[in-house]
């Protein structure tokens, strides 16, 4: 599962958006949308970014991606040691909207200096845990409880190479210890 | 916002395409489930084969399900003008199909690239499966990917005998059979159900020790594969 392919889910998430037009589409999955002006109905993101691109909606934003709650997150994770919660497609979500609804956004910019923020201390606890685990672990195995797709996705390639080698050596180990 | 049809006359024509009732036949002992669901489920059976080091069970009813409900909608709307293919509906709904394209493309992709790893190993457990040898009953393979390993197999003996085998003495015939040792392959996985059973996890520098890790719903681990598995093939955890 690679970046591309979080984003490519996080896409079927719901959003809010607000119609400019009457339209109703019987989508195959068997989804309905209708739309009426003004009135706001949730889609899913790749259908609100398509609509967006016609100009035929305005995008209402998910709550937690307000100047407030990501400064709140930011100082969660500051203060605490582990992994605080996040909303699961956080990453992938904040990057789709600011890049894609600039005009549906305020404070642009503060919003993206807290995600990257946010993204700078995750990441960097990611890579001492990591370490931590690789030199120090019993057992082969670690809680990931409260780390998104996304950050997984990233560390996949290495976490999983290296604690595979580790693995190998550790056998070999054993049996030399075993003759 | 049609164009040339209005609201009302499109709909009738989409709805002559029967999408949203997609209950699938059921044989005996089958299911029965809704196209939403049998796409929810080829999702995650995708994402799952895309994390998993070896190849699992096959799939292929959600794939045939769902690309049979885009072959209607292709060959309903095959004689569309151009004016009709402007629509934002019609749009809307190609999107979702180009999409389900995607995800079966790329999970035919990801198991034909594993079935190319080992195809003699892949077959042999087919075929355990089917005699009831092996430890899973699931079907591992679908028709026409036996037909793939069998014949890329074939091509592949055929490529190393022509090239340099065929010299050698009769003894020495023999092709290699890569067999990777993903024994120490490790997942993340998230735990889905309540009340999983808990797994083991043998301790890397003593043999005999093992840590028992119990499973709540919602926990994410990394975790060897091989103590996952099981749980893996039931639907009680999903890899990330």
């Amino acid at each position: 599962m690679d970046l591309e392919q979080c984003n490519f889910l996080a896409e079927d998430l719901l959003i809010k958006i607000m119609p400019r037009i009457h339209l109703d589409v019987e989508k195959i999955d068997g989804l309905y949308l209708n739309f009426e002006p003004r009135v706001p109905t949730e889609v899913p993101v790749w259908v609100a970014m398509f609509l967006k691109k016609k100009q035929i909606c305005t995008v209402i934003p998910p709550t937690w991606l307000t100047v407030e709650d990501l400064n709140t997150i930011s100082q969660a994770e500051a203060d605490s040691p582990s992994f605080t919660e996040i909303p699961e497609r956080f990453f992938e979500l904040s990057h789709i909207l600011i890049t894609q609804c600039q005009d549906d956004l305020e404070n642009l910019e503060q919003l993206r200096t807290l995600v990257k923020d946010i993204w700078d201390k995750r990441s960097s606890k990611l890579r001492t845990s990591t370490m931590e685990f690789l030199e120090t672990s019993e057992g082969g195995h670690v809680n990931m409880n409260k780390i998104t797709q996304f950050e997984i996705a990233h560390t996949r390639d290495f976490m999983v190479d290296a604690s595979a080698t580790i693995g190998k050596l550790s056998n070999v180990y054993l049996s030399i210890d075993e003759e | 916002m049609s164009i040339g049809l209005t609201e009302s006359q499109l709909d009738a024509a989409l709805d002559g395409v029967d999408i949203s009732d997609g209950s699938f036949g059921a044989h005996d002992g089958e299911e029965v489930i809704d196209l939403e669901e049998a796409i929810k489920r080829f999702k995650q059976a995708w994402m799952n084969e895309n994390a998993s080091p070896k190849l699992l069970s096959s799939q292929y009813e959600l794939v045939h399900a769902i690309v049979q409900q885009i072959d209607e909608f292709e060959a309903f709307t095959a004689n569309y003008t151009q004016q009709q293919k402007l629509d934002l509906s019609y749009n809307i709904r190609r999107m979702e199909i180009s999409r389900l394209q995607y995800i079966i493309n790329s999970y035919i992709r990801t198991r034909l690239r594993k079935i190319e790893k080992d195809p003699v190993g892949i077959l042999k457990e087919h075929e355990d499966r089917i005699n009831g040898v092996s430890t899973s009953t699931e079907e591992l393979l679908e028709e026409k990917e036996v037909e793939f390993a069998e014949n890329y197999f074939e091509s592949s003996r055929k490529l190393l005998l022509d090239e340099f085998l065929g010299s050698l003495a009769q003894c020495l015939q023999k092709v290699p059979r890569i067999t990777e040792t993903n024994s120490t392959a490790r997942v993340f996985f998230e735990v889905i159900v309540d009340n999983c059973e808990s797994i083991t996890v043998p301790k890397l520098k003593d043999k005999e020790l093992e840590f028992i890790v119990p499973l709540a719903k919602g926990d994410r681990f990394l975790a060897p594969f091989k103590c996952v598995e099981e749980l893996l093939e039931k639907g009680h955890i999903k890899l990330l």
